[in-house]
C-alpha cells in the first residue's frame, strides 16, 4: 500500500486528460498501485459526469443522429480483448509496460556514477521519462530542478530528507527542493521518473556532473 | 466509494441491478444507465435514440467551452456517440453513472484531438492494488449512482463563485491547473487550494453515499 500520494491537481490534471504522458504514465502507475487515488480519480470523472449533465444542451445539425448511425456501419467493430498484449510480468505496471513495447530494456542502461539510467520514448518536448536502477547504498547526487520531477517507486525503495518511499508512493519535487536521494538497503531501488525542463547538480560535483550529463 | 473497483462477472447481479434501476425514485426516471447496458448487449437503436437526444446536445455546448474548433463541434459529437455505441458493452453501472461514462468518453476523444495519449489503469493487470475486501460494492450500489448525480449537481450549485470558476474551468475548459493559474493571474498555490476546497467539498457528497 502507497503512504506518499499524488498532489490532487496532478489527480484532477489526468481525470481532465490535461496531463502530459510522461507525467501521466507516473501517474498511472500509481493509481494501479493505489486503490485510494483510483477512488479520487473515479469521483472526480463523476464530478465530470455531473457538469456535463448541467450544461444547457444547444441544438444539433438536423441529420446529426444519422449520420453517427453511417458511421457505424461503416467502421468494423472493434475487440479491445484482442489488441491487449496479454504477456506482462506482474511487477511492472501496465502503463508503463505499454511505453517500454518496442524499446530493448537492459541493453541501453547508462551507468553514470553506479546509477542505472534507462530514458524512455518521450515525444512530448522539454519532458523526460526515465528508469532509474539504484543499488542499495548509492544515491543520486544531489541536484535541483528547473520544473517539476514527479517519480514513482516501483521495486525496493529510496529516501531524501523529505522521507522513506516504497512501493508505489510518490515523490513529487520542484524548484525549491534540492534533494539527494538513496536507495535503502536490500534489493536495488527501481523507479520511474518524469520530470520537465533540466536537472541542476548542485553538490561538489555539480559543476562537473551538468557538464557532462546535462539531464 | 467504490467507482473503481474490480467487476463480478454476475448475470443474476445485473438483473437487480437493472430492476433497481428502474424501480421508482432509483436513478433518473428515463434510466440512461439502463439504456446504455441496451445499447452493449442488445445493439438497441431506440435505447441509442434516447442517450443520443439528451446527451448529444449537452455534448455540443460542453465541447464549445473548451478549445474545440466552432466548426468540428458536429463532428466531433458523432465520434463520441460512435465509440459509445462501440464500447457500450464494456460500460459497467457499478463502476459509473451513464454521465460520467459519457464524460470519459468525450474527455479520451478531446485527448485524441490534441494528440495527447492517456496511460489507462487496466483492471486485470496483475500489478493491480485491489481495494480492501471489506470496500466491495453492495449488489444496489449501482441505484446509488441517480442519486449521487442528483446530489453532485445540488454541492456544484452551492459552491462560492472562486470555487466554482476553477472547477469549470478545469473541466469545461480543459485546463491544467497551472494553465488555470496563468489564466487568473494567480499564484498556482491559490489555484491549487481552490480546486481543493472545492473538490472535497463534492467529494464528501459521494463518500455520504457509501
Amino acid at each position: 500500500m502507497a503512504h506518499h500520494h499524488p498532489d490532487e491537481g496532478f489527480l484532477l490534471d489526468y481525470a481532465t486528460g490535461v496531463m502530459a504522458e510522461p507525467l501521466a504514465v507516473v501517474i498511472a502507475c500509481h493509481l494501479t498501485l493505489c486503490p485510494c487515488c483510483r477512488t479520487t480519480v473515479a469521483q472526480m470523472e463523476h464530478v465530470g459526469g455531473a457538469l456535463l449533465e448541467r450544461v444547457e444542451g444547444e441544438p444539433l445539425e438536423p441529420d446529426c443522429f444519422e449520420a453517427v448511425m453511417a458511421r457505424i456501419a461503416q467502421e468494423p467493430t472493434l475487440c479491445p480483448a484482442a489488441c491487449r498484449d496479454a504477456a506482462t510480468s506482474g511487477d511492472l505496471p501496465r502503463p508503463l509496460m505499454a511505453c517500454l513495447s518496442g524499446c530493448s530494456i537492459g541493453r541501453t542502461w547508462q551507468r553514470p556514477f553506479g546509477i542505472e539510467m534507462q530514458g524512455l520514448p518521450c515525444k512530448v518536448p522539454g519532458h523526460h521519462l526515465r528508469l532509474l536502477r539504484i543499488q542499495p547504498g548509492r544515491a543520486v547526487p544531489r541536484h535541483s530542478h528547473d520544473g517539476i520531477e514527479l517519480a514513482i517507486v516501483l521495486k525496493g525503495a529510496f529516501s531524501d530528507a523529505s522521507g522513506t518511499y516504497g512501493r508505489g508512493d510518490i515523490a513529487c519535487a520542484d524548484g525549491s527542493v534540492d534533494h539527494r536521494q538513496a536507495a535503502e538497503p536490500g534489493e536495488p531501488c527501481v523507479c520511474l521518473v518524469a520530470t520537465t525542463g533540466r536537472l541542476t547538480f548542485t553538490g561538489p560535483f555539480g559543476p562537473l556532473l551538468n557538464l557532462t550529463l546535462r539531464l | 466509494m467504490h467507482a473503481a473497483v474490480l467487476v463480478r462477472n454476475d448475470p443474476a447481479g445485473l438483473e437487480g441491478r437493472m430492476a433497481a434501476l428502474h424501480a421508482p425514485d432509483a436513478g433518473r426516471p428515463a434510466g440512461f444507465e439502463a439504456d446504455l447496458i441496451a445499447v452493449g448487449r442488445d445493439r438497441d437503436r431506440a435505447a441509442f435514440r434516447r442517450l443520443f437526444d439528451h446527451f448529444a446536445p449537452r455534448l455540443k455546448s460542453f465541447l464549445r467551452r473548451g478549445r474545440t474548433n466552432e466548426t468540428l463541434l458536429d463532428d466531433i459529437v458523432q465520434d463520441v456517440f460512435a465509440n459509445i455505441w462501440r464500447r457500450a458493452a464494456s460500460y459497467d453501472p457499478a463502476k459509473a453513472g451513464a454521465s460520467t461514462w459519457i464524460y470519459t468518453i468525450a474527455r479520451n476523444r478531446r485527448i485524441d484531438i490534441a494528440r495527447r495519449a492517456r496511460p489507462e489503469v487496466d483492471i486485470d493487470d496483475p500489478a493491480l492494488v485491489p481495494e480492501e475486501a471489506d470496500d466491495a460494492p453492495l449488489p444496489d450500489h449501482q441505484a446509488n449512482q441517480g442519486e449521487m448525480g442528483r446530489l453532485l449537481t445540488a454541492a456544484l450549485t452551492g459552491l462560492p463563485a472562486e470555487q466554482s470558476d476553477v472547477v469549470a474551468m478545469a473541466y469545461y475548459e480543459d485546463m491544467s491547473h497551472s494553465e488555470i493559474a496563468e489564466r487568473l493571474d494567480m499564484p498556482l498555490g491559490t489555484v491549487k487550494s481552490r480546486l481543493r476546497l472545492a473538490l472535497s467539498k463534492l467529494r464528501q457528497t459521494m463518500d455520504g453515499l457509501d
